[in-house]
C-alpha cells in the first residue's frame, strides 16, 4: 500500500524536507491560524503524492488531539484578553483569548506535524531513514542498534501479543467453586506481569545471541550496515535549496497573513 | 510523556536537541572505551534486541483499578540490565523509533523527549539506582529495590521536568500542569517501580548471570552514607525545583530567553479583514468565509483523487 | 455445584516414562463442570485489516469427543480456535461452549472452561518455576491457597510432570515444556482442551509420548494439526477446513484414505 521504496534511495532529501516544514509550523506565531492551513495544504499535497488521502491524514493527525489536555490551564487561568468571566454555581473562572489562542495555535501545529511525519514514514521506510541519517554522520552504534530495533520490532512485538494471549486465556472466573479475589491482588498481577517482561527480556537475550553467533560466522565485526549505500541523490543540492525555501515561504506567510 | 511538535518554543527544542546530542556523544564514548576495556553489553546487536524488547515490553500492563492499567516504560530496566551508558543508547532509539514509526513524540520535539525520558530518565535513574543500593548495602536485594525506587523517581523527574519545559514555552500554566503532571505519574511511576522489581526479580532468579552490573565490592560505611546523600541530595533539590517554580518567576526567565511570542494586546477580533469589495458587513464576511471553505473541499477532493491514483500506481 | 470425584486416568498397559513420586494428600475433585459440548452456528470472521478468514462455520462436538482439525497453513483452523475461547468474537453467528454462548458476560467463565493449548510453550510459561506457571490460573480465579496447591499437584501428576515443579521453564527440554503447558491450563478443570500443533518440534518418542498422554484425557479434545500420523493414531473423527470453510468433516480413517481430498487442500 505504500510508495515506500525499499533500500535503494537516498533518503537524506525527505528526511531533511520533513525536519524543515516542522521547523517552518512551530516557528509560526501564535494565531498564525491563515499559516498553518497552508501549512497543511503543503503537507497534504506531499501526502497526496505519496498516496495518502488528505482526510486520511487529518484523522492519524488526531492522536495530537489530547495534548490539548495540556493547554487547557492557560485559558482558565491567563487573565489577557477576556473574553468572558463570571461564575458558575460556586466556581468563578474565566476564559482568556489569549490562552485560547495559544492552547489552539499548539493544537493545530502538533496535528499538522504529526501528519508531515507520518508522509516521511510512508514516503520512505525506516530502514531506509537510518540509512540516510548514517549517510549525515549518525554514530554508527546507533545506527545499527536502530536498525536492529526496526528489523526484529514485529517480531518482539508478536511474541509478546502472544504472551500476552496465553495470559488472558487463563484469566478466568471459577466455575461454581469458593473463591476469594477473582483476579489476584495487585502485588500478585504485578508479579505476574514482571514474570512476563523478564521471559520475554530472556528470549530477546537469547535472539541476540544466536543473531551474533550468525553475524560472526559470516564475518561481520561489529557495524551492521547491511547492504550498499544507495547511490547519492546527484540532485540533493537543488532539493535541500527547494526546501529551504519552501520553508522560509512557509515562515514569511506567518509573518505576513492575518493573524486572530 | 512524548511531546508532540509544536508545544515547545522552537529555541527551547533546539536547545535541548544540542544538549541531548553532546550527552548522548558522551554516552557513546563511555561505551566504546568499556568495550575496548571487554565489556559484553555494549554489542550493538544485543542493544538492537533489548531496544525492540523495551517496544513489546511495553505493551504488557496490570489491570489496577476499573479502566486504569499500570505498565512499563522501561528506562531504569534497560540500564539496570546493559549499564547506564548502553541503557541510554538503547532508550534513545527507542524514543527515536517511536517518534518515527508511531509519531509518538514529535520530531522537533525528538531532543526533548530523549533528554526527558532517555537522559533524565534512564541516565540518571541508573545513575540513582547504583547510588541508592550503594547506600543500601550493595547487595542483589539492595540493587533490586534501589532499581525500583529509582525507576519510580526517573518517571517523576521525567514528568516534572516535561511540565517545567512545557510551562517555559507558555504552553500550559505551571500552577496546574505540573502538580497536574506529578499527580498523574504518582501512579504510573508505582506501577514502573513494581513491573521493575518484579521483571530483575525473575532474572535474577531464573538467568542471574545475566544481569549485567558488576557487582559493589567496597561497601564500607563512609561510602554508603555518601552514596545515600548524594542521590538523596539530587532528589530533594528536583523536588524543590518543582515545589518553587511559581508562573511569573518562570514567565520572566522565558522572556529573558526570548521563548514567549504573544503579542501583547493584539485585538481577538474575528474575521477582521475578511471582507469582499463592493460588499458590507456580515453578509460579505459570510460569503468570504463560504468561498474559502469551498475552495478548501475543493482542494481536498482532488488531492484525494490524485492520492488514490498515486496509491494505485505502487 | 460440588466437583465430581474422579481419578486421572492413565493409558492401560504403556507406563508413562517419567513417574511420579508424590502420592496425593487426600484425592481432589478433577472433573469440569461444564458439559463439554461445543456448537457453532454460521461462524463469519473477518479480520480488522478486511481479510475474511471464517466463511460460514457450522459445526457440533459432543461431551468427550476427540476431533483432529486438518487443513493448511492459512486455512482458518487458528482463527477458528481462537473463537472457542472468546479471544475471538465472530463477525456473524455464534458460538457456544459447554453450553454457554461466548460472550462479555461468560467471558470469565469459558476461559475457565475452554483450556487453549498454544504452538509455542514458551508464550504460555512465563513465570519463574513451573510450579507458580501452574498456579497461575487457579491463582486468578482467587482460590484458596489449598486449593490451589491440590489443583497444581493434580495437574502436573495428569501429565507426569510432578518432578519438574521447582524446576525454571526455561531449562526444560520441549517435551516437557509443552507437558507443562498442557498442565498450566488442566489446573483450571476445564471440560473442552484446545491444541495448536502440539506434535511440532518433537522427536519420535515425544510424540509416542504425546500420543499416549493425549489418549488419557477425558475431557473433548480438539487438537489441529499437520501431522497425519496422530490424526490417525488418536482421532476417531476429523474435520477438515480449508479457506474459512469445512470441506470435510467424518471418520479420520476415511478421509485419510481419501487421496483426492488429502491433495485438493494440502494435506498431502
Amino acid at each position: 500500500m505504500s510508495r515506500a521504496v525499499p533500500g535503494g534511495r537516498d533518503a537524506r532529501a525527505a528526511v531533511i524536507t520533513a525536519l524543515l516544514v516542522i521547523l517552518a509550523i512551530a516557528l509560526l506565531p501564535m494565531g498564525a491560524y491563515v499559516a498553518i492551513l497552508l501549512s497543511w495544504f503543503v503537507v497534504i499535497t506531499a501526502g497526496a503524492y505519496v498516496g495518502i488521502s488528505p482526510l486520511r491524514l487529518a484523522r492519524r493527525g488526531a492522536i495530537a488531539l489530547p495534548f490539548l489536555l495540556a493547554a487547557v490551564p492557560v485559558i482558565f487561568l491567563r487573565t489577557d484578553e477576556l473574553l468572558w468571566s463570571g461564575t458558575v454555581g460556586p466556581l468563578s473562572f474565566s476564559i482568556s483569548g489569549a490562552g485560547l489562542r495559544i492552547a489552539l495555535t499548539a493544537v493545530l501545529k502538533a496535528w499538522v506535524s504529526v501528519q508531515a511525519s507520518i508522509v516521511l514514514i510512508t514516503y520512505v521506510d525506516a530502514p531506509t531513514i537510518v540509512t540516510a541519517l548514517r549517510r549525515m554522520r549518525l554514530p554508527d552504534a546507533i545506527a545499527t542498534s536502530a536498525g536492529l530495533t526496526i528489523r526484529y520490532l514485529e517480531l518482539l512485538r508478536d511474541e509478546a501479543k502472544r504472551m500476552l494471549r496465553a495470559r488472558t486465556a487463563r484469566s478466568a472466573s471459577p466455575v461454581g467453586v469458593g473463591r476469594e479475589r477473582i483476579g489476584g491482588s495487585i502485588g500478585w498481577r504485578a508479579r505476574t506481569t514482571g514474570n512476563l517482561v523478564g521471559s520475554l527480556f530472556l528470549r530477546a537475550y537469547a535472539r541476540a545471541q544466536r543473531i551474533e553467533e550468525a553475524a560472526t560466522s559470516r564475518g561481520a565485526t561489529g557495524s551492521l550496515s547491511v547492504g550498499t549505500m544507495p547511490a547519492a541523490d546527484p540532485r540533493l543540492a537543488m532539493k535541500v535549496i527547494g526546501v529551504f525555501l519552501l520553508a522560509l515561504f512557509l515562515t514569511l506567510s506567518g509573518a505576513l497573513l492575518p493573524r486572530l | 510523556m512524548h511531546l508532540p511538535d509544536g508545544f515547545l518554543a522552537p529555541q527551547l527544542a533546539l536547545a535541548l536537541w544540542a544538549l541531548t546530542a553532546v550527552i548522548v556523544g558522551v554516552a557513546l564514548r563511555r561505551l566504546a572505551a568499556s568495550r575496548e576495556a571487554g565489556g559484553a553489553t555494549g554489542r550493538p546487536i544485543l542493544m538492537g534486541l533489548v531496544g525492540a524488547f523495551i517496544f513489546a515490553a511495553q505493551m504488557f500492563n496490570f489491570p489496577v483499578a476499573t479502566g486504569t492499567s499500570g505498565h512499563l516504560l522501561g528506562g531504569v530496566l534497560a540500564g539496570y540490565l546493559l549499564g547506564p551508558w548502553a541503557g541510554t543508547i538503547v532508550m534513545t532509539t527507542v524514543i527515536g523509533v517511536q517518534a518515527l514509526l508511531f509519531q509518538d513524540g514529535g520530531l522537533l520535539a525528538l531532543g526533548a523527549n530523549i533528554f526527558n525520558m532517555g537522559i533524565i530518565g534512564t541516565l540518571g535513574g541508573t545513575l540513582i539506582a547504583r547510588a541508592l543500593a550503594l547506600a543500601l548495602g550493595g547487595g542483589r536485594g539492595a540493587r533490586i529495590a534501589a532499581a525500583g525506587i529509582a525507576g519510580w523517581l526517573s518517571v517523576m523527574a521525567g514528568a516534572g521536568i516535561t511540565a517545567l519545559q512545557l510551562g517555559l514555552s507558555g504552553t500550559t500554566d505551571i500552577s496546574v500542569g505540573l502538580p497536574a503532571m506529578l499527580g498523574v505519574h504518582v501512579f504510573i511511576g508505582v506501577g514502573e517501580a513494581l513491573i521493575t522489581v518484579a521483571a530483575l526479580t525473575f532474572i535474577a532468579t531464573t538467568a542471574p548471570d545475566l544481569l549485567g552490573a558488576e557487582p559493589v565490592t567496597h561497601t564500607s560505611l563512609a561510602r554508603r552514607v555518601g552514596a545515600g546523600a548524594g542521590a538523596t541530595a539530587i532528589v530533594i533539590s528536583l523536588a524543590t525545583l518543582f515545589a518553587s517554580t511559581d508562573p511569573d518567576g518562570l514567565n520572566s526567565v522565558a522572556q529573558a530567553l526570548g521563548f514567549t511570542h504573544v503579542e501583547a494586546g493584539a485585538p481577538f477580533n474575528l474575521f477582521a479583514g475578511y471582507a469582499i469589495p463592493g460588499l458590507d458587513g456580515a453578509a460579505s464576511t459570510i460569503i468570504a468565509a463560504l468561498i474559502g471553505a469551498a475552495v478548501i473541499v475543493g482542494l481536498i477532493l482532488l488531492l484525494s483523487r490524485v492520492a488514490a491514483s498515486r496509491k494505485g500506481d505502487a | 455445584m460440588t466437583d465430581q470425584h474422579e481419578h486421572p486416568h492413565t493409558h492401560p498397559g504403556a507406563p508413562l516414562p517419567h513417574s511420579h513420586g508424590h502420592e496425593h494428600a487426600h484425592d481432589v475433585p478433577v472433573a469440569p463442570t461444564g458439559d463439554g459440548t461445543i456448537a457453532i452456528s454460521h461462524l463469519h470472521f473477518r479480520y480488522p485489516d478486511g481479510t475474511e478468514a471464517l466463511r460460514g462455520i457450522d459445526l457440533t462436538i459432543a461431551g468427550g469427543e476427540k476431533v483432529a482439525l486438518l487443513g493448511p497453513n492459512g486455512a482458518g483452523k487458528s482463527t477458528l480456535m481462537l473463537h472457542l475461547n472468546g479471544i475471538h468474537r465472530p463477525t456473524h453467528g455464534t458460538v457456544h461452549v459447554a453450553g454457554m454462548q461466548v460472550s462479555n458476560e461468560t467471558i470469565g467463565r469459558v476461559r475457565a472452561e475452554v483450556g487453549l493449548v498454544f504452538q509455542d510453550p514458551d508464550d504460555q510459561l512465563f513465570s519463574p518455576t513451573v510450579w507458580d506457571d501452574v498456579a497461575f490460573g487457579p491463582t486468578h480465579m482467587g482460590l484458596t491457597p489449598g486449593a490451589i496447591h491440590d489443583r497444581v499437584e493434580v495437574a502436573l501428576a495428569a501429565v507426569g510432570a510432578l518432578d519438574l515443579a521447582q524446576r525454571a521453564p526455561m531449562r526444560l527440554s520441549i517435551g516437557q515444556r509443552k507437558r507443562v503447558a498442557l498442565a498450566t491450563v488442566l489446573a483450571m478443570n476445564p471440560s473442552i482442551l484446545v491444541f495448536d500443533e502440539p506434535s511440532a518440534g518433537l522427536d519420535p518418542r515425544g510424540r509416542r509420548e504425546l500420543i499416549e498422554l493425549l489418549q488419557s484425557l477425558t475431557q473433548t479434545l480438539i487438537v489441529s494439526t499437520h501431522d497425519l500420523e496422530l490424526a490417525r493414531a488418536t482421532f476417531a473423527r476429523s474435520i477438515v477446513v480449508d479457506r474459512g470453510v469445512i470441506v470435510a468433516d467424518g471418520s479420520t480413517s476415511e478421509i485419510l484414505a481419501n487421496r483426492e481430498l488429502l491433495l485438493a487442500h494440502g494435506l498431502a
